[in-house]
C-alpha cells in the first residue's frame, strides 16, 4: 500500500478500536533552550525521538561519575544500616551544584572510612600487644619462680654436703655463670590452627635448639591486617644466636604471626601493661566518635538520596536523547524528529513556549509535521483497567498501525471462554475475594516492591476480577457449588415413572414437568448416565461458541478491510471465507440447534461425514428437516466453489494493480521539496515496490490452505473447553466425594474430621483454585491467540515508547 | 376425535377454539419455530430469552448515563456490556435447548 490510509468513515470511532493517529514531527530547537525543551519533552511524556544523530555524543560521562558515586552512597548507607527515606520536600537542585556536593561529601566519607579503618587497625594492634603482655609475663613469672625454686633447691642440695659425687656440675655450674650465653627471646601471637605447624617447622629449622611456649587466648581475637575474629595463641620463643633469630623471623612472617616488643624486668611488664589498657581505651572513645560522625553524614545523605537518584536519572536520559538529536552547525540550532500523537499536537507546542519562555532564549522553537511512508508506532490510550487486557495481546504480537483491535472484544470473551472452563460457583467466589483484595489494597500495593509472581498477579487483578464474575454465572448455569448442584431455580424438571421408583435405577426418570429453567438440571448429579449426557451438552457447547468466536474473527477482517478501503480483500477474502465456514460448520451449528430442538435422533456424526462421502444418498432416519439432502447439496457445492474464489483472483488482480500504479509513475512530477532542513530520503522506504508474482500466489495459496484447514482444525480445538471442563468438575466431585463426605462419615472422630476438612481445604486451594485457574487460563489464551486472531490479526506492529520521566521510573529501580 | 368435533359445534368456548387454532396451525407450517411453540407447553425460552434481552438493555443505558465520557468511551463501553450479554444468553440458551427434548434420563446409581 502507498500511504497510510486515513480511516474509512463506515463506523463511528470506538475507543480502543484503533490506535491512535500518529504523525512523524520534526523540532528545530535553539541550543540555549534545548536542554529546558527536552526536559519538559520528558514531563510530558508524548513523543518518541528518532535518533538522527550525526556528531559526536555529548558529555554523558559526567552523570556516569554523578551515578557512580551515588552508588557508592547506597553501599555504604547499607553497611550501616541507614535506609534512604522518601523525601516529601521538593528541594529544587540544579544539577552543577549537586555535582560539587556530591564530590564534596564523597572526597569526606571516603576520608572517614580510611581513618577510622586505619583507627581500628591500631585498635586490634593494640590488644594484641596487651594480651601478648599479660600471657607472656605469666611464662616468665612462672619460669623465674621454678627457676628461683630450682637454685634455691640446688644451693640446699650444695649446702647440704654432696660435693664429692657432683664436682663437674659445680665446675660446669660455676663456668655457665661466668661465661654468660645470652639467650634472646620472641613474644607474639600465632593463629591457633597454625600452632602446630609453626611449633613443629620452628624445631626443625633450628634442629630443635629453642624452647616455645605457647599459650591460648580464650576468646577470639580481632586480627590487625585481616580484620576478623580468629582464634589465637601467645607464643614465646627462646633462642641462642643471631643467625637463629633471622630463621625465627621468617618463619613468623610466613605463618603470620604478628610479634610485639617485650621486656623482661617485671616492673616494666606492669608498666607497659598499664600503659597499653590506656591507650586502647582513648582509642576506642575515638572510634566511637568517629562511627557516629559517619552515621550521621549518612543520614543526611539519607534524607535527600532518592531526591538525587532521580535529578541523577533524569539528566541521563536527557542527555542519551540530547545525542539523539542531530546539531545543524549552519543556523546553531538541534533538529529533533520523532512520532507523537496527533491529540497531543498542542500539548507538545504549548511546552516547547514554556520552555522557550523560561531559558530566555531569543526564539522559540519551531514545530513541523513530516510526511512519511513509515510505518507510525502503534499507540492505546488504555486505564488501569484496560492496560492489563492489552498486555495480553501485546505479548503475542503488537497491533499494527491502525488495525482492529481484538482487545476491545477480548476483555469480554477472555473471561467468558475461563469461566466455561472452569465453571463452578463456589471457587468462583473464592477468586473473587481474592481479586478484591488486591483491588482494595491496589493503592498500597502497587507503591511496594513486590516479587514476581504477586506482581504477575497483582498486575492482572482486573482480570481475574472479571473471570471470578464469569465463573460464578458459568457456575450457577453447569450448577455445581464445589460440585454440589443445588435446586435454586425451581422444582426439577425430572420424576420417577411410578410412585415406588422401581424403576430409576434400570431405565431412569422420565421429564415430567417444565425444563429446569436456568441451568442443568440438579438431579444428573451422581446419575449413571450424567458423564453421557454432559458431554453431549459440553461437546456440542464448545462447537456453538467456536463457531460464533471465528465468525466474530473473520468479521473483523471485514472491518480492517473497509478501514484500510481494500475491497480486493472483501469481495476475494472475506466472502469466501464466511461462505466456506459456515456452509460447513455453521451448517454444523444449525443442525445441532435444529436437533435440540425437535429431539430428534439424528446422528450427527453420520450426517456431516455423509454429506462429504455420499451426498447424494439418502438420509433416511437422520433427516431433520424437510429438503436436508438438497440444501446440503448446496452447501457443499459453495464450500467447493470457495476454495478457488480465495485462491485464484487475489493475486491475478494485485499484479494488475500493481501495473496501473507503476505504469503510470514514471510520469508523476517530482515531490515538492519542504523547508525541512536535513530530511534525508531515508522516509521514503517504499521509492521503489518489488512485486513478484509467484511470491504473491504462493503467500495466497499458504493463506488458503491455512484456512480451509484451519476451519476443520480450530473447530476441533475449541473442543478444549469440554475437556478441561469436564476435568475441573470431575477433580472437584472427587476432593468432595472421596475426603470431605468420608470425613463427615466419621463425624465421632474430630480429628478424622478435621484433617479432613484441612486436606480438602489444601486441595482444592492448590489443585483447583491454582493449578485449574491457570490452566484455564492458558488454555483461553491459546484459542484467543491461535483460534480467533489468526482469522484477521496481522500484529507485526512495533510499541510507542515515549521518553517520559515516568516510565523511566519503573525500568529500572536500582542505578 | 368425534366427541370433540361435537362439542366445539355445540359449545365452542376460547379454550377450544384456542386448541383448534393449534391444530390448524400446525398441519399448515412445517416451519420450526412455531412447531417449538406448539410442541413445548412451556414458554421458558422466548420469555426468559426477553428477560435476558431487558437485562442488557437496562445495562447498557446505565453504563451510558453512569460513565458517560464521550461518545466514543460509551461505544466502548456498550461493546462491552452486548458482548458480555451476548455471551452469557448464549450460554444459557444453549443449556436450555439442550435439555428441552432429551433423548438421555438420568438414571440413578444403585447406592443412595
Amino acid at each position: 500500500m502507498g500511504e497510510v490510509a486515513r480511516g474509512g468513515g463506515c463506523c463511528p470511532p470506538m475507543d480502543l478500536f484503533r490506535s491512535e493517529p500518529m504523525q512523524l514531527v520534526q523540532l528545530i530547537i535553539p541550543i540555549e533552550s534545548a536542554h529546558r525543551t527536552v526536559s519538559y519533552l520528558g514531563d510530558l511524556g508524548l513523543l518518541q525521538f528518532k535518533d538522527v544523530s550525526n556528531s559526536k555524543p555529548f558529555k554523558i560521562k559526567r552523570c556516569g561519575e554523578m551515578a557512580r558515586k551515588l552508588r557508592f552512597f547506597k553501599e555504604q548507607m547499607l553497611k550501616a544500616g541507614v535506609s534512604p527515606k522518601l523525601s516529601t520536600t521538593q528541594v529544587d537542585v540544579n544539577i552543577d551544584n549537586l555535582e560539587v556536593k556530591l564530590s564534596e561529601i564523597e572526597s569526606e566519607l571516603t576520608e572517614m572510612n580510611a581513618n577510622g579503618e586505619k583507627l581500628q587497625r591500631s585498635y586490634n594492634e593494640l590488644v594484641e600487644y596487651k594480651l601478648v603482655l599479660q600471657k607472656a609475663g605469666e611464662f616468665f613469672h612462672s619460669a623465674q619462680s621454678g627457676a628461683i625454686e630450682q637454685q634455691r633447691e640446688y644451693e640446699s642440695r650444695l649446702l647440704s654436703g654432696e660435693s664429692m659425687e657432683t664436682p663437674l656440675l659445680q665446675d660446669q655450674l660455676s663456668g655457665d655463670s661466668s661465661k654468660q650465653i645470652k639467650l634472646g627471646f620472641l613474644a607474639g601471637l600465632v593463629p591457633r590452627e597454625k600452632s602446630m605447624t609453626f611449633e613443629r617447622i620452628l624445631f626443625r629449622a633450628t634442629r630443635g635448639n629453642v624452647f616455645l611456649r605457647q599459650t591460648a587466648v580464650e576468646d577470639p581475637v580481632t586480627d590487625p591486617v585481616s580484620g576478623e575474629k580468629t582464634e589465637k595463641n601467645v607464643f614465646v620463643v627462646f633462642y641462642a644466636g643471631e643467625k637463629v633469630k633471622a630463621k625465627i623471623l621468617k618463619i613468623c612472617d610466613a605463618f603470620s604471626a604478628n610479634r610485639y616488643p617485650f621486656a623482661e624486668e617485671l616492673g616494666k611488664q606492669a608498666q607497659m601493661i598499664t600503659e597499653a589498657s590506656g591507650k586502647i581505651s582513648e582509642l576506642k572513645t575515638t572510634i566511637d566518635t568517629g562511627l557516629q560522625h559517619r552515621v550521621n553524614l549518612l543520614d543526611t545523605i539519607g534524607v535527600q538520596f532518592e531526591q538525587w537518584n532521580l535529578l541523577v536519572r533524569k539528566e541521563k536520559s536527557i542527555h542519551h536523547t540530547l545525542n539523539m538529536l542531530s546539531l545543524d552547525v549552519t543556523k546553531k540550532c538541534l533538529v529533533a524528529e520523532g512520532w507523537s500523537p496527533v491529540f497531543a499536537t498542542k500539548q507538545i507546542q504549548d511546552a516547547l513556549q514554556r520552555a522557550a519562555v523560561d531559558s530566555n532564549s531569543q526564539v522559540s522553537a519551531i514545530f513541523q509535521v513530516l510526511h512519511t511512508k513509515e510505518m507510525p508506532p502503534t499507540y492505546f490510550r488504555t486505564n488501569k483497567f484496560t492496560s492489563s487486557y492489552q498486555g495480553i495481546i501485546d505479548s503475542y504480537g503488537v497491533a499494527k498501525y491502525q488495525e482492529a483491535n481484538p482487545t476491545v472484544y477480548t476483555v469480554v470473551t477472555f473471561p467468558f471462554l475461563f469461566a466455561v472452563m472452569f465453571g463452578d460457583w463456589g471457587h468462583g467466589i473464592c477468586l473473587l475475594l481474592a481479586a478484591l483484595y488486591f483491588i482494595i489494597r491496589e493503592r498500597k500495593l502497587s507503591s511496594q516492591k513486590l516479587d514476581d509472581i504477586t506482581e504477575m498477579t497483582f498486575g492482572g487483578r482486573y482480570v481475574i476480577l472479571l473471570m471470578s464474575l464469569f465463573s460464578i454465572y458459568t457456575g450457577l448455569i453447569y450448577n455445581e457449588f464445589f460440585s454440589v448442584p443445588f435446586e435454586l431455580f425451581g422444582p426439577s424438571a425430572y420424576e420417577c415413572r411410578d410412585l415406588a421408583c422401581s424403576e430409576a435405577t434400570t431405565i431412569g426418570l422420565i421429564k415430567a414437568r417444565r425444563t429446569y429453567p436456568f441451568g442443568v438440571d440438579p438431579v444428573w448429579h451422581g446419575t449413571r448416565s450424567e458423564l453421557p449426557f454432559l458431554n453431549s451438552l459440553k461437546m456440542k457447547m464448545s462447537i456453538l461458541l467456536g463457531v460464533a468466536q471465528m465468525n466474530l474473527g473473520i468479521i473483523m477482517s471485514f472491518f480492517n478491510a473497509i478501514f484500510f478501503r481494500n475491497s480486493v480483500n472483501i469481495w476475494f477474502q472475506f466472502i469466501p471465507q464466511m461462505i466456506f465456514l459456515n456452509s460447513l460448520f455453521g451448517y454444523l451449528s444449525l443442525l445441532i440447534i435444529v436437533k435440540w430442538c425437535t429431539g430428534s435422533q439424528a446422528d450427527l456424526y453420520h450426517v456431516m461425514i455423509y454429506m462429504f462421502l455420499s451426498p447424494t444418498d439418502d438420509l433416511g432416519e437422520n433427516e431433520l428437516f424437510a429438503g436436508q439432502k438438497s440444501y446440503q447439496l448446496v452447501l457443499l457445492l459453495l464450500a467447493v466453489v470457495a476454495v478457488p474464489w480465495m485462491l485464484l483472483p487475489k493475486p491475478f488482480i494485485l499484479k494488475k494493480q500493481h501495473e496501473a500504479r507503476h505504469g503510470a509513475e514514471s510520469y508523476a512530477p517530482l515531490p515538492s521539496t519542504e523547508e525541512s532542513l536535513q530530511v534525508e530520503s531515508n522516509h521514503d522506504s517504499h521509492g521503489h515496490e518489488e512485486f513478484e508474482f509467484s511470491e504473491i500466489f504462493v503467500h495466497q495459496l499458504i493463506h488458503t490452505i491455512e484456512f480451509v484447514l484451519g476451519a476443520v482444525s480450530n473447530t476441533a480445538s475449541y473442543l478444549r473447553l469440554w475437556a478441561l471442563s469436564l476435568a475441573h468438575s470431575e477433580l472437584s466431585s472427587v476432593f468432595y466425594e472421596k475426603v470431605l463426605l468420608l470425613a463427615w462419615g466419621y463425624y465421632n472422630n474430630v480429628i478424622i474430621l478435621i484433617v479432613g476438612i484441612l486436606v480438602f481445604i489444601f486441595a482444592t486451594v492448590g489443585v483447583l483454585l491454582v493449578m485449574e485457574t491457570l490452566s484455564a487460563f492458558l488454555h483461553a489464551l491459546r484459542l484467543h491467540w491461535v483460534e480467533f486472531q489468526n482469522k484477521f490479526y496481522e500484529g507485526d506492529g512495533y510499541k510507542f515508547f515515549p521518553f517520559s520521566f515516568s516510565l523511566l521510573d519503573e525500568e529500572d529501580e536500582v542505578l | 376425535m368425534q366427541e370433540r368435533h361435537d362439542q366445539i359445534v355445540s359449545t365452542p368456548s376460547p379454550i377450544h377454539h384456542l386448541q383448534l387454532g393449534i391444530e390448524i396451525a400446525g398441519t399448515l407450517s412445517l416451519f420450526s419455530p412455531i412447531r417449538i411453540w406448539h410442541q413445548s407447553t412451556d414458554m421458558g425460552f422466548p420469555a426468559t430469552t426477553l428477560i435476558f434481552a431487558a437485562i442488557g438493555i437496562v445495562a447498557s443505558l446505565c453504563t451510558v448515563i453512569c460513565f458517560n465520557r464521550g461518545s466514543s468511551s460509551n461505544l466502548f463501553h456498550l461493546t462491552l456490556v452486548l458482548t458480555a450479554t451476548i455471551c452469557c444468553w448464549m450460554m444459557w440458551a444453549i443449556v436450555y435447548l439442550a435439555q428441552m427434548k432429551p433423548l438421555i434420563v438420568p438414571i440413578l446409581s444403585e447406592a443412595e
